[in-house]
């Protein structure tokens, strides 16, 4: 999936080659190559393109290359193992690309589920809150494209900021962030993170 | 909602290490929360380069396929067994001249040699440009990139090179796969300025490296 933060970044870019296309590289395309990097299939990790001369005497060359990681809380992890972590990364404070500027949490904090699961107190109900999260979770992984492992560092940050979720039986024993489907409190485990209520 | 600690700018490390002082009573007080610090592009540059790859300006490359117009491209794959689950990538993209900045008179005929070969006269503007897409998705795609380009310098009579080091484009889920159009544009009618005016736009909107998705 192509994070909507991405899909603008991309849009705005596009908007302005087209300017500059318009303006200085009017001349002709004098030449195009096109070259497919599948990575799942076909393990592919990069290429290397080079322009040479006609001695075959490299000019210049440009190398793109895929780095991997497991979360951006790690930023390089050529790995796929679990990410592991000693305290939680601030993952909702890492800065978004393009025109959704700020930090995540600057971004999600105008969703109406981050809203409903932020303000959500003992009168309300477990199954609505479940339903906020579950949704909230959604956006997390479709609309800012976070992987499993950072969807789930973001919901127990934001569920250890509302107060109220280890104070409220209705809220804490609801399934937010248990929903098999959705990254959930096992995540956490598996990472090393302890998801109990704070020490006063 | 808990202050947090926003990492910009110069830290102070007393300060840092006085907060972390304080707050290790608090397990999840966000002052106690890791600083992740900035990784620097070489880092990136490093991470992208794994043992066994060739020279950016191998005079000889044994995976090297010739795509036409001066354009040679070698594949780099990752060791059989990667497995993608629940990962991202970033492209990094890193760009060699293997000639010096100012073309010396050599260089100059070679690049002649080619303009001409390629059909080019007068050429003033020479640029290299990459577009990425994601094959998995219609649409939508990354800014055009100029990784060097060669701009006519009237004063000294000769192309100067322009790079661009290195680029991070940004992560993205591991789900799909690119593709990578690599060109060549001329112009005659511009000079040095327009190298200069497209590379400095290119550069502005792509960004500071984007850190997140």
């Amino acid at each position: 999936l192509i994070s909507q933060t991405t899909s603008n970044f991309l849009n705005v870019g596009a908007d302005i080659i087209d300017q500059v296309a318009a303006t200085a590289l009017t001349d002709k395309n004098v030449s195009s190559s096109l070259v497919s990097l599948d990575i799942t299939t076909d393990l592919d990790r990069g290429a290397i393109f080079r322009f040479r001369d006609t001695d075959n005497r490299p000019l210049a060359a440009v190398k793109v290359a895929l780095v991997l990681t497991n979360s951006l809380g790690k930023l390089i992890a050529n790995q796929t193992e679990i990410p592991q972590f000693t305290n939680y990364p601030p993952i909702l404070d890492f800065l978004l690309s393009g025109p959704l500027s700020g930090t995540l949490e600057d971004n999600i904090a105008k969703d109406t589920n981050y809203k409903d699961v932020i303000k959500a107190n003992k009168e309300t109900k477990s199954s609505d809150f479940a339903q906020s999260c579950d949704n909230l979770q959604a956006t997390l992984r479709n609309i800012y494209g976070l992987n499993r492992y950072d969807e789930s560092l973001a919901m127990a940050l934001i569920l250890y900021s509302t107060q109220a979720y280890f104070s409220n039986d209705n809220l804490s024993t609801s399934q937010c962030f248990k929903n098999p489907a959705f990254a959930n409190v096992q995540d956490l485990k598996k990472m090393g993170l302890d998801f109990k209520k704070p020490v006063p | 909602m808990p202050k947090r600690i926003y990492i910009q700018g110069i830290v102070s490390w007393t300060a840092y290490l006085l907060l972390l002082l304080f707050a290790s009573e608090a397990p999840f007080a966000e002052a106690a929360l890791p600083l992740i610090p900035v990784v620097p592009d070489s880092l990136y540059a490093e991470a992208a380069n794994l043992p066994g790859d060739p020279d950016l300006c191998a005079k000889a490359d044994p995976n090297e396929q010739s795509l036409g117009g001066f354009v040679y491209y070698s594949k780099l794959s990752f060791p059989q067994g990667a497995k993608f689950n629940d990962l991202y990538s970033r492209l990094v993209i890193t760009t060699k001249i293997c000639t010096p900045d100012t073309l010396s008179s050599n260089d100059r005929t070679a690049l002649r040699k080619v303009l001409n070969t390629l059909a080019i006269t007068d050429a003033k503007t020479f640029l290299a440009t990459l577009d990425v897409t994601f094959t998995a998705a219609a649409g939508p795609k990354f800014p055009s990139l100029v990784p060097f380009s060669y701009a006519f310098d009237e004063s000294k009579n000769t192309y100067i090179v322009q790079e661009e080091i290195q680029r991070n484009l940004p992560w993205q889920t591991t789900d799909h796969g690119y593709s990578l159009t690599f060109a060549y544009s001329a112009n005659k009618q511009t000079s040095i300025v327009t190298g200069k005016l497209a590379s400095g736009i290119i550069s502005k909107i792509v960004g500071a490296n984007p850190t997140t998705a």
